[in-house]
């Protein structure tokens, strides 16, 4: 973090198949880039490896690696095989079944009860033990904890081995005298097990949502802590001196110490690295709102980017699991690439969510595919090369015709027009998830710029940016998007937050939240202390959750605080601005609002504050500059390509993108052609080379808007 | 005002099929938008925990295009404004159950209507309702049982124009508000509910823009073809032509003192026959003097009986379409076509009772289904805090749903889509209760192959005086078992449980029994029915369920024939040889295994001659030759 000379900063991100890395050169603000393959079950290996590699090519010897960032899949990949480590859970007396029953909630439409299959239980019903005690809604004892039963409890989770355990008791978030009772018990009679309080991790009001975050913490915890162990000690015994950071699914990072105390807030680590990146190039280029559409063989992965930095959700979802601490925004959609086109109940047509994967893949993969997929119809319209990643899989161009022409079959059309159909269907269905999530979220798609990633992104997104209205669309460059430049962009980060739940009509308010906020910001400070984050470079921002009396749902706003002392609290001419700017974002997200209606009181649910450590950003390079033209080396073959039924196949010129220079130009329709990905620009588009690399386009709708 | 657009046959063959599924996906991603958008607002309790509003589109000519499942309609403003008369920036209001032809079954369902105008051409309505907290009437929440007009339910709003070209009638909100007892709550659920149809007004609009409105509404023709040809082609053949009737009961006992009638019978007849079904309602009881009234009609009871074929197909589109493949046909003056001004807000057990005799249907016509569940159980707890502040803390907490073909009933669920229950924390927030218990009940769900999942018991402290009111089915008569399956356990509410003052909740529907400070309600709600003879469960699973403590020892022995031993090391064991002789002992013992069967309590009552069943054990199967 200081600057020092001769200090780097490393992002690894290890993949399923490759290892990438990206070294900082701190002073220079210079990126160097690295690729080696991943070593699966000895992931240190890889790293280790890398950073030799990577060393030799930024010519950095042994200079000092001040810390390593990386992104990590292992909780993620928990929750999506529903596999967790042996642990345990302490509830109030009375709640036993709560993590069976949790909201009492089927997702989907009317009759879905019938064929829902709950996940697996990330603790078992038979490692929930119940304690005696009650606390009520003031944090008054109403049944004093029955510290036998606790001990018999520590001693039972001993006899069955298992050494995680929470505990999550009710009202622990306003008076937490009896979760911390049950630790002292559990450190007394079965020191060697790892006790998580919910007053820690996931302070909040709604006994599921709390007793889960904490129950998930458990049964993961074992595993995160031996990875990052693993990890640390192997860099050690190579002789790399470093401290190892992890990101988190809010963006930030926190030292392996932090990850291993809250490993929940890792759970979208990957994915979430990403979209920083994402954000940082938009950032660069003046765009402050985004919305990132990232098309891959399977699945599409959409964001967005609001004031240059993702937002974050509270209402997550990773696989069946709800995650309640705040994530990146990701909205993930069953089309991608390998989508496959059907005929259903009373001949309706779809397009996924059901995908050839990558055996037996599209059928012009000429892997034994038979039936349409997405990538076949592009194929079949010209809309991609003959063969994929430089040649190493050649397109089988009549597989891909009879399959397309198969299903066109079955929906009454000829082969183009069944190419055409999968297309706009897959277009639909992304633009229709899009509008959904936007409306949500209280955004117009037409505000935002789109930006298109991922193999199958780049060719997608332009003609979804016309659907949706949207003016503008950017084609990042291939180095830039790795989820290793978002680690690089980040910082120090840590969210804490407590229910509040203050009425605005409260007389005490101020002094309700002045004495809430001591206790997050002393936390939150303690927490960039343990990072050795210098003074200088620290900041505490707070929010609140607003609601107005009644709702379900808060709207998160920012809320200041007078300067000076780092732990101010915020006054009430900052509650004002707050409550002010609670009404704008309900107006803006719900299309109305009661400022100044009596009656229509609104109250603070939840009080959080992010501590962050500023880390430097590096300069993104920029690339040779160009004329008004592309070069001439930069044109390849052109062919033909269709794009809509009535003009049919028309010649269209091909680009080598690693060879425009920035400030070229060029009119659609035409395809760029870059290692991976291959660009679509419709025709009426235009396209420009920004400085960094990144492909603008400029959209003239083909949709009116309907106001 | 705005000229009509009616299908054309003839474009509607024109349209490609890529262009049906861009209008079909729109108006149900519209849909869903408009629900998002009510969701993110709401302040009533059965709105944004519970989930009970739905946003539709229509036809110009009020036919669903968006899938259907609690079937509102729009046909009361069609009927009372020619389109001559409905303007762009008109929003219609209404909750009048007897001028909505079924669309508004009870008062608290809020409705509100948009017209969507394009270029002067109405090209569709949109419409969103939501059940608010209250509406006034004799009991917080519109719910009484006991009314016997509709009167004493709440404030009824016949169709009328809350926006007039624009204008909004703040006369309509002064009025409505002050006719409930909490005016901030429902001026908050109506302005969510109203600002959703500008949403839906939008996205149609833009389909048109691109499409053009003709194009459009011929393609919206086209989806509802498609519904009926896709239930004719893939659902109808599922089930064995033929006759099928199948009778249940809502429970009713002392609820009217005044016209004393304890159970109300819902007799369904499917006949089914090729390409056509026919849902036949004769021999249904007589409207009741008290509020249990569906008023619907036979397009309304096409659209609901329709909504549940899903259960069959699950990835069935489901609109209108379904009104041209079955028919419904219900005789005047029944509990499903009550005469004005009969009580209907608590119309929701005949919908339950006739969802159900669907099921038991499906599953008797040979159709995989699963056996009887049912979730539905209602309490308030209300009166005055220590601030002299008035307090209604009620909700719809879950139970078990019924064994499937292929797995067991979910426990504690609540089958109303994307419905939540209320955080006993929440709950306490709020009133002046403590939740002392929220937990699986055990032994609840009902025996089978597939076992029906257990209900919730549920202990609450109440800290202040006040009333409880009740309002559940299954109280006596339990969920039925299918195909072998045993029933689960009905619901049960005590009063102060293993004291000298312990009371049982004899009836499931009250509205008003004091209760004091200190009180403790213990409430079990209903297991769902098992599905499959209990002797064909694997032995594991029981074993499971006991380690578990959803299934006790005892039961596991008793209905399942498993003998469970304890091992030296500690933990338990099956013996496979003591539980083969145990099932023998068993399979000997016992009569036939039952296609539905429905519990000792109904077969004691039919043959008491207190349950005026028609026909030996309430069904019977007629299939073609």
């Amino acid at each position: 973090m200081s600057e020092s000379n001769g200090t780097y900063r490393l992002a690894v991100d290890i993949g399923g198949t490759f290892t990438d890395l990206q070294l900082l050169d701190e002073d220079k603000g210079v990126l160097v880039q690295e690729k080696v393959p991943t070593t699966r079950g000895h992931l240190a290996d890889g790293v280790i490896d890398g950073i030799k590699k990577i060393r030799e090519r930024a010519g950095a010897g042994e200079g000092k690696i001040d810390f390593l960032l990386h992104g990590t899949t292992i909780v993620t990949n928990a929750l999506l095989e529903e596999s967790f480590d042996p642990a345990g859970l302490v509830i109030s007396k009375g709640y036993r079944g709560l993590l069976e029953y949790g909201r009492v909630y089927v997702r989907g439409p009317f009759g879905t009860w019938m064929f829902y299959q709950p996940p697996n239980r990330v603790i078992p019903l038979e490692n929930v033990l119940e304690a005696p005690g009650r606390l009520d809604r003031e944090g008054t004892e109403v049944t004093p904890l029955d510290t036998e039963r606790i001990a018999a409890i520590a001693e039972t989770f001993r006899e069955r081995e298992i050494a995680s355990v929470a505990v999550s008791l009710m009202w622990s978030f306003v008076n937490d005298a009896h979760e911390r009772a049950v630790k002292d018990i559990f450190a007394k009679v079965y020191p060697e097990c790892d006790v998580a309080l919910s007053r820690d991790i996931f302070p909040e009001i709604r006994e599921f949502e709390r007793a889960f975050t904490t129950a998930l913490t458990a049964a993961v915890r074992p595993s995160v802590s031996a990875y990052f162990d693993g990890l640390e000690s192997k860099l050690e015994a190579a002789g790399v001196k470093t401290r190892v950071m992890s990101v988190k699914s809010s963006g930030g990072v926190m030292s392996s110490a932090e990850t291993s105390a809250h490993p929940v807030e890792i759970a979208l680590s990957g994915p979430a690295a990403g979209v920083l990146g994402m954000s940082f190039i938009c950032n660069n280029l003046d765009y402050d709102k985004a919305i990132t559409f990232d098309m891959g063989g399977t699945s599409t992965d959409i964001s967005y980017i609001e004031n240059g930095t993702p937002s974050l959700t509270t209402e997550g979802r990773i696989g069946e699991y709800p995650i309640h601490v705040p994530i990146v925004d990701i909205h993930t959609i069953g089309a991608g690439g390998g989508s496959i086109a059907w005929v259903g109940a009373g001949g309706k047509a779809h397009v996924g969510p059901r995908s050839s994967g990558s055996q037996p893949g599209p059928a012009a993969y000429g892997r034994g595919g038979t039936e349409a997929t997405v990538t076949d119809a592009n194929v079949v319209l010209g809309r991609l090369p003959s063969s994929l990643i430089e040649g190493d899989l050649p397109l089988d161009l009549d597989a891909a015709k009879t399959a397309v022409t198969k299903f066109g079959e079955q929906i009454g059309v000829g082969m183009v027009e069944a190419a055409l159909t999968i297309l706009e269907l897959a277009s639909h269905n992304m633009e229709m998830a899009i509008r959904e999530v936007s409306t949500r979220r209280g955004r117009d798609p037409r505000e935002c710029v789109l930006v298109g990633f991922g193999g199958a992104g780049p060719g997608h997104v332009c003609r979804l940016a016309e659907l949706l209205g949207v003016p503008t669309v950017l084609l990042p460059t291939g180095s830039g998007v790795g989820s290793t430049l978002g680690l690089l962009v980040t910082d120090v980060r840590r969210d804490v937050g407590r229910s509040v739940l203050i009425g605005m009509d409260a007389e005490d308010r101020e002094a309700r939240i002045a004495s809430a906020f001591g206790g997050l910001a002393t936390d939150a400070w303690e927490t960039l202390d343990r990072e050795s984050v210098p003074d200088d470079r620290r900041e505490l921002l707070v929010s609140g959750g607003f609601r107005y009396a009644k709702q379900q749902y808060t709207i998160d706003v920012p809320i200041s605080r007078p300067n000076g002392s780092w732990d101010g609290a915020p006054g009430e001419s900052d509650l004002k601005a707050a409550i002010d700017a609670f009404h704008v974002a309900h107006n803006e997200l719900c299309g109305f609002d009661y400022r100044d209606q009596p009656g229509m009181t609104c109250e603070l649910v939840n009080l959080r504050v992010a501590a962050i450590g500023r880390f430097t950003r590096p300069e993104l390079k920029a690339i040779e500059a160009g004329g008004e033209e592309p070069p001439p080396e930069a044109a390849m073959e052109p062919r033909s390509v269709c794009f809509t039924q009535e003009e049919g196949y028309v010649e269209t010129p091909v680009y080598d993108r690693s060879k425009l220079l920035a400030g070229n130009g060029f009119d659609g329709p035409a395809v760029l052609e870059e290692f991976g990905a291959t660009s679509l620009l419709f025709p009426g588009q235009r396209a420009t080379v920004a400085s960094d690399g990144t492909i603008v386009i400029s959209i003239t709708s083909n949709t009116e808007s309907g106001d | 005002m705005a000229t009509l657009l009616e299908p054309n046959p003839k474009q509607a063959a024109a349209i490609t099929p890529l262009i049906v599924e861009i209008v079909e996906g729109t108006c149900e991603s519209a849909k869903m938008e408009m629900e998002a958008a009510i969701d993110r607002t709401a302040r009533s309790l059965l709105i944004k925990e519970q989930h009970d509003y739905q946003a539709s589109i229509f036809t110009p000519g009020g036919e669903s295009i968006s899938t259907i499942s609690f079937c509102p309609h729009v046909d009361p403003i069609l009927e009372k404004w020619p389109a001559s008369e409905v303007y762009e920036d008109d929003v219609f209001i209404w909750n009048d159950c007897y001028l909505s032809a079924g669309g508004v079954g009870h008062l608290p369902d809020i409705s509100v209507t948009r017209p969507v105008i394009v270029d002067g051409t109405l090209v569709a309505w949109v419409n969103a309702f939501g059940h608010v907290d209250d509406i006034g009437g004799v009991l917080p929440g519109g719910m009484p049982a006991a009314a016997v007009e509709v009167f004493q339910e709440g404030i009824q709003i016949p169709p009328i124009k809350l926006v007039d070209r624009g204008r909004l009638n703040e006369g309509v909100y002064e009025m409505i508000l002050r006719n409930t007892r909490f005016p901030e709550a429902i001026r908050g659920d109506i302005d969510g509910l109203v600002h959703s149809l500008g949403i839906g007004v939008q996205r149609i609009t833009e389909l048109c823009r691109r499409y053009g409105p003709e194009t459009v509404v011929a393609a919206c023709e086209r989806s509802i073809e498609r519904c009926a040809t896709s239930l004719q082609n893939d659902v109808f053949p599922l089930m064995k032509d033929g006759e099928y009737y199948f009778e249940d009961f809502i429970e009713w006992e002392d609820v009217t003192p005044d016209e004393p009638r304890s159970f109300i019978r819902i007799a369904t007849k499917m006949i089914k026959r090729g390409n056509e079904v026919i849902w036949d309602y004769s021999g249904t009881d007589a409207q009741v003097k008290g509020s249990l009234n569906l008023p619907g009609n036979d397009r309304y009871y096409e659209k609901l009986m329709g909504a549940h074929f899903r259960t069959l197909r699950p990835e069935l589109f489901l609109n209108e379409g379904v009104c041209r493949v079955t028919q419904a046909k219900v005789p005047d003056g029944t509990v499903l076509s009550p005469k004005y001004p009969a009580a209907t807000s608590n119309r929701m057990w005949a919908l339950q009772v006739m969802w159900e005799n669907a099921l038991a249907i499906f599953n008797i016509a040979g159709a995989a289904c699963p056996a009887c569940s049912n979730t539905n159980t209602l309490y308030g707890i209300y009166g005055y805090d220590k601030n002299g502040e008035y307090f209604f803390a009620h909700e719809l907490p879950g139970a078990g749903q019924g064994g499937r073909p292929f797995a067991d009933g979910l426990d504690v669920a609540n089958l109303a889509p994307e419905s939540r229950n209320s955080p006993a924390e929440i709950i306490e927030s709020k009133y002046p209760v403590i939740e002392e218990t929220c937990d699986i009940g055990i032994d609840g769900g009902g025996a089978g192959k597939f076992r029906g999942g257990n209900g919730l018991v549920k202990e609450i402290r109440v800290l202040e005086d006040g009333d409880l009111t009740v309002i559940t089915g299954r109280y006596a008569l339990p969920c039925w078992g299918a195909h072998g399956g045993k029933p689960g356990r009905p619901h049960k509410y005590i009063l102060n449980p293993g004291t000298p003052g312990e009371r049982v909740y004899e009836r499931g529907k009250f509205d008003k029994e004091p209760v004091k400070a200190g009180d403790l309600i213990r409430i079990y709600t209903a297991g769902g029915g098992g599905w499959g003879d209990p002797l064909e469960r694997e032995t594991h699973r029981v074993l499971g369920d006991v380690v578990r403590g959803l299934v006790s020892g005892d039961a596991a022995l008793s209905e399942y024939g498993v003998v469970l031993e304890e091992q030296k090391a500690g933990g338990l064991t099956v013996n496979e040889a003591e539980t083969a002789k145990a099932r023998d002992r068993i399979r000997n013992d016992r009569g036939e295994l039952k296609l539905i069967d429905r519990g000792p309590e109904f077969y004691r009552l039919a043959a008491e001659g207190r349950l005026p069943v028609t026909c030996e054990d309430g069904y019977w199967v007629q299939p073609d030759e």
